[in-house]
């Protein structure tokens, strides 16, 4: 029973950034305790079944990241165990932080992955599949020569080796110049294509997104293309973002890491002063309805579900810095979402588009697809009042988190004012269905089931109390014993837009806090082993040998080893 | 392979490998030894045709070996053999060309020998079909235009597979529509026009359906340069493109037709202001129409043009400025444009 409770870090939360955490704890070896007061895996980013889904709309009234949730309906449609619903949907690009970590972690053959077919663009009353490669450019029959050869300039230079900065394109001040109008004047591209490249190639949110960061954004994407398939987005198979946190937390248990689901956390205590010995754990958890108490060195949580009323006596806290740096402007907290169940297929391909083919079956069928995603440039829609670009991300059977016959269209969108989620994003579903109806008679389709909610990031403004709370990741003083270990480590929350990003954030903070606490418990199992020779309980000889047995962590991974000749 | 550590081999790990490695070459040289000692005294056994089994499985390079295993099979094992035997030993012969291909794509002597396994497959009716005479070859050459096509997907620009899919529509004893041919140049065209190999075909293709008078060739021409016109401007670095361009135009014969491209290649030089291909067909059309339409052009105009393009090539094409000097110093003598 002594060592039961006993653990070097406890994880709260088990977002996908926790997940991929906890995970790398426990494969390296630490004693991980993972903490969810939920009763299913994947916090924030859960996929959830549609009995589930309906359950959380209906109790989340508490949440601090979750509001004016709306349902269409309170009965859950048949086969709810069929529907795997996202509560913070997204796709991976094909080359990226978290494809390595997936990788490497071997988490990626616990499911599958689909490639996203196809991304279109909303354009006057028409939607227009996105050119994404050369091939893509070619064919297009809709797109003028010059147009082409500007195009292919602009992505040429946009796909390039070189640093952007030290390239003459973005001499002056150009870095900080909104993209579409950088695109327009450099590249002399115009309204329509320039706005194509921003929101639905590089994924920019809203019209004052700077070039620089977005050019950065479209080349790791570019560089994502081609890797599994024509696309550069895969999604998670059986719910995206919640069925990949859930794989890490697999991995994560495979490896020794323990789980406590469904418990809430009513109280933390430091259990010393800053200058006491180190001999005993930092912080005794107390969890409700749980017998026993369990204790860590170090706690690791998301900045928004850390229970900071909780704690004793503060100690230091280390917040992580966001992966990817705000866009220029500071990052709207808030995203608007809506879901929508539909029983008929979908086309992105413009009847003009399908008709033009050489084969000419007059069938007037267009396309249908799987998933896909269609993006609604900022004030595209006379009828919509959003200011920011509208994402729709539709996803079929083939992703098995809808049965078949069904599908799912996610919508998202950032504000920055308090406005009704139905009400801003209604238009665009409206839009969306009317224009990607398959069938050429007027009979619009309509919605079996919709949702809306607001999801909101914890503001990175908290406060504590405590005077130390001020360390940066930069200046850190290295001491063996002593006051500015930080013992709570905070990570951003992942940014809800653009689509594409929130993933491969996930997992470069979790590499950034599996360092940082690697670091933090290395020291504080050094000064351990250190307080028990000073106190005579330990011979000094033991203690070097248990100094090398800290094996070295190298990788964020443990590395695959391979034994076999090097035959070609 | 990224991000596996390779494991450190020891000495005596390394030199296992290299006995391993010397004894290979040993058995290797002994086994050439044997085929050409029974080349040499024209043996055509079976145990012949066996050794030279082996010794192309381990280098189908070895096209000497590939002679001698045909004769084999023409002189010594043919002769003995039923129809259906000679036709179980060249499919297997082509499951051997197959394995080899694989590995080997572009060995000139595994497709000549496929080839010649076909053209000697007897005549004889197939097991599906009513009564043809010609059914096995039928199946047989049908079977090789579906590997011709598989071996075009992973690589469609290996010209030996193109030169072989020719052989094979030729060969086949129903053809394929010329039709069908084009839309599958179409195909490989749209995938990547990087492909010197389909735009040739294309070329072949076009050119048998005018001359048979299936497809109209003014229209397809237009619908051509139609084609080449995108794959100019989406990348005009692409040589493959500039040469079907070239076919083309040909021996330049419509004027409207020169002036026109002419004007189309000068916008996408004004946007690619360094485009080495734009200056050297512009050079080289405007002596077509200095050649060939020289009472109704100012030819005067059309001489300084070339001059100040060729200038413009040297600086840009800096390692073939011979020769464009060689064209300049030609093209400014009347008459003698070429």
């Amino acid at each position: 029973m002594d060592n039961e409770g006993i653990f070097d870090v406890i994880v709260i939360g088990t977002g996908l950034t926790e997940s991929i955490t906890a995970a790398a704890f426990a494969r390296a070896g630490f004693k991980v305790a993972h903490l969810d007061e939920n009763v299913y895996y994947g916090g924030d980013e859960a996929s959830l079944s549609f009995e589930e889904y309906i359950n959380w709309a209906t109790h989340a009234k508490d949440s601090t990241q979750f509001s004016s949730i709306s349902l269409s309906s309170s009965d859950a449609l048949p086969n709810s165990r069929q529907y795997s619903i996202s509560l913070s949907p997204s796709v991976i690009p094909a080359a990226g932080p978290l494809i390595s970590s997936l990788v490497a972690s071997g988490v990626s053959r616990y499911g599958g992955f689909r490639l996203v077919e196809q991304v279109a663009v909303y354009s006057n009353h028409e939607v227009k599949t996105v050119p994404g490669s050369k091939e893509d450019i070619f064919k297009d029959k809709t797109i003028s020569l010059l147009d082409k050869r500007r195009l292919m300039r602009f992505l040429v230079f946009a796909s390039g080796d070189e640093d952007f900065e030290a390239r003459t394109e973005l001499e002056g001040a150009k870095a900080d110049m909104p993209f579409v109008e950088f695109l327009k004047t450099t590249f002399s591209l115009d309204q329509k294509m320039a706005e194509t490249i921003a929101y639905a190639l590089s994924h920019c949110v809203s019209p004052s997104d700077k070039a620089l960061s977005a050019l950065r954004r479209l080349r790791r994407y570019l560089r994502s293309a081609g890797r599994y398939g024509h696309s550069p987005f895969l999604i998670g198979q059986y719910g995206s973002s919640g069925e990949i946190a859930q794989g890490f937390c697999r991995t994560a248990a495979v490896a020794g890491c323990v789980y406590i689901l469904g418990k809430e956390i009513s109280s933390i205590t430091r259990n010393r002063n800053f200058d006491e010995s180190q001999s005993s754990p930092t912080y005794t958890l107390t969890l409700s309805d749980f017998p026993e108490t369990i204790t860590c060195d170090l706690i690791v949580s998301s900045e928004s579900h850390f229970p900071a009323g909780l704690l004793g006596n503060i100690g230091d806290i280390l917040r992580i810095p966001p992966a990817f740096p705000a866009t220029g402007e500071e990052t709207p907290s808030t995203i608007a979402r809506g879901v929508c169940i539909i029983d008929q297929p979908l086309s992105f391909v413009s009847s003009q588009e399908s008709s033009s083919s050489e084969e000419g079956d007059g069938q007037e069928s267009r396309p249908t697809l799987d998933t896909g995603i269609f993006v609604f440039p900022p004030s595209s829609l006379s009828t919509g009042a959003a200011s920011s670009a509208v994402t729709v991300l539709v996803v079929g059977e083939g992703t098995m988190s809808v049965p078949k016959g069904k599908w799912i269209l996610y919508l998202s969108t950032s504000i920055d004012t308090a406005v009704s989620p139905e009400q801003l994003l209604k238009p665009y579903l409206d839009m969306t269905l009317s224009l990607s109806a398959t069938s050429s008679s007027d009979i619009s389709i309509i919605p079996l089931f919709t949702s809306f909610y607001l999801q909101t990031t914890f503001p990175s403004s908290y406060t504590t109390s405590s005077t130390k709370s001020s360390l940066t990741t930069s200046s850190r003083p290295d001491h063996s014993f002593g006051s500015s270990l930080p013992t709570i480590l905070l990570s951003p929350a992942p940014p809800n837009s653009p689509l594409p990003d929130s993933g491969d954030a996930a997992a470069v903070n979790a590499e950034a806090i599996f360092w940082e606490a690697v670091k933090a418990l290395k020291s504080i199992k050094a000064s351990k082993k250190l307080q028990k020779t000073s106190e005579g309980q330990v011979p000094p000889t033991v203690v070097r040998e248990e100094e090398e047995e800290l094996v070295e962590i190298e990788s964020f991974w443990p590395p695959v080893v391979n034994e076999e000749d090097d035959e070609e | 392979m990224h991000g596996v550590r390779r494991a450190r081999q020891s000495k005596e790990a390394l030199e296992a490998k290299r006995r391993k490695e010397q004894s290979k070459l040993r058995d290797y040289l002994a086994l050439t030894d044997d085929v050409l000692t029974r080349k040499k005294r024209n043996e055509w056994s079976r145990e012949a045709l066996h050794a030279t089994t082996q010794l192309l499985q381990v280098n189908p390079e070895f096209y000497t070996v590939w002679n001698y295993r045909r004769r084999i099979l023409i002189n010594g094992v043919f002769p003995e053999s039923t129809p259906e035997q000679i036709k179980d030993l060249l499919t297997d012969d082509l499951s051997l060309t197959m394995e080899a291909l694989k590995i080997h794509p572009k060995v000139y002597w595994i497709w000549t020998h496929r080839g010649w396994c076909l053209n000697n497959v007897p005549s004889r009716p197939g097991i599906s079909d009513d009564g043809d005479p010609r059914g096995w070859e039928k199946e047989l050459w049908n079977q090789e235009l579906f590997v011709v096509e598989k071996l075009l997907d992973a690589d469609p620009r290996n010209f030996h597979a193109w030169s072989y899919r020719r052989l094979v529509l030729e060969s086949m004893p129903v053809p394929k529509l010329e039709t069908s041919e084009l839309a599958y140049t179409t195909r490989k065209i749209e995938s990547n026009f990087s492909n010197f190999s389909a735009w040739h075909q294309r070329s072949k293709v076009l050119s048998s359906l005018w001359s048979q008078g299936k497809l109209d060739e003014t229209k397809s021409k237009e619908e051509e340069f139609d084609l080449v016109h995108n794959a100019m401007y989406t990348d005009p670095k692409d040589q493959s493109v500039w040469i079907y361009h070239r076919w083309l135009i040909g021996s330049g014969d419509s004027r409207d037709i020169l002036e026109r491209e002419i004007a189309i290649i000068q916008s996408l030089l004004e946007e690619e202001p360094d485009s080495k291909w734009c200056m050297e067909s512009l050079v080289h059309y405007k002596r077509l129409l200095l050649r060939n339409h020289a009472s109704s052009v100012v030819t005067s105009t059309l001489t300084q043009d070339c001059i100040k393009l060729l200038d413009q090539l040297r600086k840009v094409d800096p390692g073939r400025r011979a020769r464009y000097n060689e064209i300049g110093k030609v093209v400014v003598i009347p008459n003698c444009v070429f």
